[in-house]
């Protein structure tokens, strides 16, 4: 069966939690196949104590290690997983669905001639087949995809953030440290971090939070909807589309690449809930969403739900607020 | 500049009904509006913006059947120079090959940059862009939210996780995927989108490339998934909805 190896990501020594989704993913592999788990770090001699974390959770920790891999840099890491994978014969690597993995995950595929499938949110094994399941069309369709030749062939996979639960199991760890020379030309520099300023307002915080997406269609439909935060004393966030067409800034934009929020009350207006939304707010107490379309992913997680333009269910809401 | 960018059609399903084939094996399409996938839209915003301020040429290529032409024609109306079609003569699934096939003709072009935008809205692989990259041996970065030229490089702002940003420096030629929301689009006129109808593009024959992978993702079937939750769908007229709900919550507590 195959070894099961999982890229462990960190950033400011800090285990990014996408790769405990990527171990969550792991141990259900387990359970499946009876493969051993192996973690692979790519860190310094001096920054190697972000492992201890996953000690005793899984069977194999390799460090590799050298000064230049401490943070994330795109072909110093390419080329070290790839030298580390050419030892291997027969493997499934994974990743949590990160910014860094939508470097690494197709490029390694490519170096490596071998196949890849990013944000998978399931697994399904039957007698002879296994298959992996992922969503499409932005949530609305799911699809089961299965492997040419699994069987005998590496394969590499993302998975997509909340759809594995990691609940550390005790299993005795064996350590394989090896500290690296590096020498590549590179053509890539990472020059700094910057954290995006942030607003007045933090969502994470509040208690009510309005969110809007595509559906509100319009700049000119915006003070309708913060008329109804002000009076439901909540605040405005939204959907990516939301904040890509400059309704709301960045530091209000709930999902994967946004914050994650779980407010009382969510009420989701003209968000039609591509799978990226829906992480950061299906834990809300209470969720209402209101969308025109009555097939909208968005309603697969709410409490209530109205099929109705929200333009015309707002104006009637603030009559009688 | 040289710029290429990669564009593709997508079906619109953010706010379309989507129901399966009998077979399970794709979505009933007849009924769907086909445009420019979203993040492409921006990757064309972002070339354009570049041409603008360096000069130079823009190169739109895509893999795909007839109606994909209109994506091209929208691009040369917004000021796109060129534009090169691969048919599709047979489906294509697997995103590594589909890579191989657009690297296949993109090597034999004279290019500085090449653009794409981050992922498909129908397939949302996110492969295709990278192992372009790969393929033609090129430095890449995802997540693109800022460009500017300087000599024989880019600085480029990337997106992480949790509203940070990474800051890079990336050799030319180089391969950026773009992330939606770097730059708001522009429409072109009516009269740029009429003179763009006679514009020539270019049609290679999958048959005449070179490719040799077979494909290695296979699509079983698809399926609606299950709803997580039982939702109460109110009903009624808009006032009986907005008294409903504030019943709601006034029941718990949040009114």
């Amino acid at each position: 069966m195959k070894e099961i190896i999982v890229f462990i990501e960190h950033r400011f020594s800090e285990i990014l939690s996408n790769s405990f989704d990527a171990l969550g993913f792991a141990y259900k592999w387990q359970e499946l196949s009876g493969s051993e788990i192996s973690c692979l770090v790519l860190t310094s001699e001096e920054k190697k104590g972000i492992f201890n974390n996953l000690k005793d959770a899984v069977n194999k920790i390799y460090l590799i290690k050298n000064k230049l891999l401490e943070d994330y840099h795109p072909e110093l890491y390419l080329k070290v997983i790839k030298d580390f994978l050419k030892e291997k014969e027969n493997y499934l690597l994974v990743f949590g669905q990160t910014s860094n993995a939508y470097e690494l995950a197709p490029s390694l595929a490519v170096e490596l001639s071998i196949p890849v499938v990013t944000d998978i949110n399931g697994i399904e094994k039957t007698n002879d087949e296994i298959n992996f399941i992922r969503y499409f069309y932005g949530g609305k369709v799911c699809g089961k995809i299965e492997i040419n030749e699994f069987d005998k062939k590496p394969l590499i996979l993302t998975i997509q953030s909340g759809s594995f639960k990691f609940e550390r199991k005790e299993i005795n760890s064996e350590i394989i440290e090896k500290e690296i020379s590096l020498d590549i030309e590179k053509n890539i520099d990472i020059l700094e971090y910057i954290k995006e300023e942030a607003e007045e307002v933090d969502i994470t915080k509040a208690d009510i939070v309005i969110g809007i997406g595509r559906g509100l269609r319009d700049k000119k439909n915006l003070p309708m909807v913060e008329e109804l935060a002000k009076k439901l004393n909540g605040v405005l966030a939204g959907s990516r589309p939301a904040i890509d067409a400059g309704w709301l800034s960045k530091d209000r934009q709930v999902g994967s690449s946004g914050k994650t929020v779980k407010p009382k009350l969510y009420l989701a207006l003209g968000i039609s809930g591509a799978f990226q939304h829906i992480v950061g707010m299906k834990n809300s107490d209470l969720i209402i969403a209101i969308n025109k379309d009555p097939n909208a992913p968005i309603f697969s997680v709410s409490h209530y739900g109205i099929v109705e333009d929200l333009t015309k269910i707002v104006p009637a809401l603030l009559k009688k607020l | 500049m040289k710029i290429i960018v990669c564009i593709k059609s997508c079906p619109e399903t953010a706010e379309s009904d989507i129901k399966l084939t009998p077979d399970k094996k794709d979505i009933i399409r007849d009924k769907l509006v086909y445009t420019i996938n979203e993040a492409d839209n921006y990757a064309l915003e972002t070339a354009l913006i570049l041409k603008e301020k360096y000069g130079g040429e823009i190169t739109l290529i895509t893999f795909g059947d007839k109606k994909s032409d209109e994506i091209l024609r929208m691009g040369f109306a917004k000021g796109a120079d060129y534009g090169i079609r691969i048919e599709e003569e047979k489906e294509i699934k697997d995103p590594l090959l589909i890579a191989q096939i657009l690297a296949s003709v993109i090597k034999n072009l004279s290019f500085d940059l090449i653009l794409t935008g981050v992922t498909s809205s129908d397939n949302s692989y996110g492969i295709t862009n990278i192992a372009l990259a790969r393929y033609l041996n090129l430095p890449f970065t995802t997540l693109v939210k800022k460009v500017e030229k300087e000599d024989n490089f880019l600085l480029i702002e990337r997106e992480l996780e949790g509203g940070l940003i990474e800051k890079r420096k990336i050799k030319l030629p180089s391969l950026l995927t773009i992330q939606t929301g770097i730059y708001p689009l522009r429409y072109a006129s009516i009269l740029a989108i009429k003179r763009a109808t006679s514009k020539e593009i270019k049609l290679i024959k999958l048959s005449e490339l070179n490719w040799e992978m077979k494909e290695n993702i296979l699509l079983k079937e698809y399926f609606i998934p299950k709803s997580e939750r039982e939702t109460v769908f109110i009903k009624g007229s808009e006032d009986e909805i907005a008294d409903n709900l504030i019943k709601i919550l006034k029941e718990k507590g949040i009114l």
